[in-house]
């Protein structure tokens, strides 16, 4: 009885295709202890039996190189090895595919052969017959069949029925000694021999459709012009749909904190999950929609083939950097969000250039930081127009994103140069065909994600939205009451006088060189929740009303006169100041949460916040000290 | 003896693949002792396997060959490992 069945393929074969057929949404992602690679794993119904199916990273061969290589070697040969492994081939490109197979075949395992994309191998001039291909692969049953048409009950039969071949000959049989590379050229020897069974007339329809479309798309103008293009389209999308999910959430949970707290007896378990717990999941559930946009566009140009090319044109540029070809997409993406933008470095294999990857992105001006820049900007630079047509704040939020650019590409220049590592980077990566993702493998790929983010991070980011609540709610007052409960504790009226106020003033003088005063600092300390919160906080600091508008804010804060200098304490040169802090400074816990669990330990995430914080210090101080 | 040009003209014929332009075809003679070499024997490529290049990226790098009809691309770099003949 078949309880166990593995999936092994190429990369761009199809598998995650057959995977979302054969388990639909019965799928979960887990961890191979020890690497940073996926776990995909499911389960479907055969004949009311539950048959547990596991989707290995695509590779080349199980010859343990990467990580991946690493990971289908292990699993194919350990102690609790599957009852059948599923090889998936290309029928378009057999000759590679079959090198895979004859490995797997080679470890004695029970093997399944599925012939993918039928129907590109006729178009490409090779016929063959399931029968045909199972006798020449020594009687390993072969179902053949086109996953893009959403069928795999061809499948599911193949592997009821499933019987190994009554006898088993090794594909390769080293006569002296071991030496991989003859081994692989042996193999592709007997791999053509093979081949030659299968009549293939030379046709070239598949590829010249393609070969066309790369005249234009990988152009040495064309192409990065269009690279661009794609760029704006998609950051139009994720800033005008992602907004109007994003508010909405933002409503509801707005509305319902409100109606839990009319609802509740008020007191600290009121407090609590009003102004902790609800918001700390809104919080959580706000980047959702961002990031399930980002992903959308990002699957697609994967899925179309687009994003080798786009990795064939930056490979050049990005190297000096110390980054990948493949860099170019998470250190876009920060653009929006660091969050899914880490999530992504995955496609990185070389672990230095995904390491320095994740450790700038955060440096990139994501949209968090967009409230933050408008409110100082609009309070601190003067509204004129430079040579009359030119807007002076517009200007100065241009040169706050290209700082995030330029911060995060010298960065990479200085980690090249300190991280020691012994890998050496190459790329040798397949350009797949043009072809059309498929919507359904779409839509796993953006739930996956989201909800990785969601259950990756989320319970950190909730974690310590609980443990600001109750810094900015409670004070060293509280605890002088009579009573020790805890319940009795009397919550501060104001946030200047709780923990969090008591901190940002003890700082005082240690960002009083930045230009910054106590309620500054505060706001700082709010602000790792993330940085969007520095508008909320100073309203708060400000009593500003729910019914009075951020203009209200604006002129509040406009008419804070600075005590030692007799000036308005939010001049240019505190602005400037702060903007870079909020450029610079690591004050998103997601992201470090993220950091934390792509790169498997709290080292990097600190790393990120030491490095940052001391850039964003270093830097706000010169600006405040050259500007003042 | 003197060596005369077309003494020399097959061995000038043999050259690496980075050095090579695109659009020709080429026979792999022999690919060079690295840790990239079981990788780039996998992918199809060892000697008296055929190659074509097709194009380079611009600044020259990385380089786009086909094997067996399919693309594949790699940097300058490994791809001076190779050693071809054109054909």
């Amino acid at each position: 009885m078949i309880s166990k069945i593995a999936l092994v393929g190429n990369p761009n074969v199809g598998k995650s295709t057959i995977f979302n057929l054969l388990t639909g949404l019965n799928q979960k992602v887990g961890n191979y202890p020890g690497v940073t690679v996926d776990k995909k794993y499911g389960s479907f119904k055969l004949k009311n039996e539950h048959v547990e199916v596991v989707d290995l990273p695509g590779t080349y061969s199980i010859h343990p190189k990467t990580a991946d290589e690493k990971v289908v070697h292990d699993y194919l040969t350990n102690d609790s090895k599957p009852d059948l492994v599923v090889v998936i081939l290309d029928a378009a490109n057999l000759r590679r595919n079959l090198l895979l197979f004859s490995q797997v075949y080679d470890l004695k395992v029970p093997v399944l052969v599925v012939l993918n994309r039928i129907d590109l191998s006729k178009k490409s001039g090779v016929e063959v017959s399931d029968e045909k291909l199972s006798s020449l692969l020594g009687g390993i049953p072969v179902v053949s069949m086109n996953a893009k048409e959403g069928d795999v009950s061809k499948l599911k039969t193949g592997i009821e029925s499933f019987q190994s071949p009554e006898s088993w000959q090794p594909f390769y049989q080293s006569d002296n000694g071991h030496d991989y590379l003859k081994e692989t050229e042996e193999r592709y020897k007997k791999i053509d021999k093979l081949l030659k069974f299968l009549t293939k007339k030379s046709s070239a329809t598949a590829q010249s459709f393609s070969s066309k479309l790369d005249k234009i798309l990988i152009h040495k103008i064309w192409g990065y012009a269009i690279f661009l293009g794609v760029l704006f389209v998609i950051f139009q999308f994720i800033y005008v749909f992602a907004n109007v999910p994003m508010d909405l959430v933002d409503e509801f949970f707005l509305v319902a904190s409100s109606f839990l707290s009319e609802q509740l007896p008020s007191g600290p378990l009121s407090s609590l999950l009003t102004e902790g717990i609800i918001p700390g999941i809104g919080g959580v559930v706000i980047f959702i929609p961002q990031i399930a946009f980002l992903f959308l566009f990002l699957t697609i140009l994967e899925e179309t083939g687009y994003m080798t090319r786009v990795v064939f044109l930056m490979d050049r540029v990005m190297r000096p950097l110390g980054l990948h070809g493949k860099s170019v997409v998470p250190l876009i993406s920060g653009v929006a969000c660091a969050i899914p933008a880490i999530m992504s470095s995955r496609a990185i294999d070389q672990p230095k250039e995904r390491l320095i990857t994740i450790l700038v992105t955060p440096l990139m001006s994501c949209s968090a930081r967009l409230p933050v820049y408008i409110l100082l900007i609009a309070l601190t630079v003067p509204d004129t127009l430079i040579g009359g047509f030119m807007s002076l704040q517009g200007l100065v939020l241009l040169s706050m994103y290209l700082l995030g650019v330029i911060a995060a590409l010298l960065f990479a220049l200085i980690f090249k140069t300190i991280l020691l590592t012994k890998s050496k980077s190459f790329l040798i990566m397949e350009m797949p065909r043009y072809q059309l993702p498929r919507i359904k493998d779409v839509a796993f790929n953006v739930y996956e994600k989201s909800m990785a983010f969601v259950w990756g991070a989320g319970r950190i980011i909730l974690a310590i939205s609980i443990i600001l609540w109750v810094l900015g709610s409670y004070g060293p007052e509280s605890f002088r009451g009579s009573s020790s409960d805890a319940t009795e504790l009397i919550p501060q009226t104001s946030l200047e006088s709780s923990f969090i106020g008591i901190l940002g003033k003890q700082i005082e003088p240690a960002i009083a060189p930045l230009g910054y005063d106590w309620k500054i600092g505060i706001s700082l300390i709010t602000s790792f929740a993330a940085r969007e919160v520095f508008v909320g906080t100073m309203a708060t600091i400000y009593s500003i009303g729910a019914e009075d508008d951020e203009a209200s804010l604006l002129s509040k804060m406009n008419a804070e006169i600075n005590p030692h200098t007799g000036e308005k304490r939010y001049g240019l040169a505190t602005g400037i100041s702060l903007m870079i802090f909020y450029a610079f400074a690591m004050q998103c816990m997601s992201t470090l949460a993220i950091t934390k669990r792509e790169t498997k330990s709290w080292k990097w995430p600190l790393i990120q916040l030491g490095y940052m914080t001391v850039l964003a210090y270093v830097s706000s101080l010169l600006a405040y000290q050259l500007l003042a | 003896m003197r060596r005369t040009l077309t003494d020399i003209k097959p061995l000038l014929r043999m050259k690496k693949l980075s050095s090579k332009l695109p659009h020709s075809k080429y026979t792999v003679l022999n690919v060079d002792e690295s840790e990239l070499r079981s990788r780039l024997y996998e992918m199809g490529i060892f000697p008296n396997q055929l190659i074509s290049l097709i194009r380079k990226a611009p600044f020259g790098d990385p380089l786009l060959v086909e094997i067996d009809d399919q693309l594949v691309m790699l940097r300058s770099e490994e791809a001076s490992l190779i050693t071809v003949q054109e054909i």
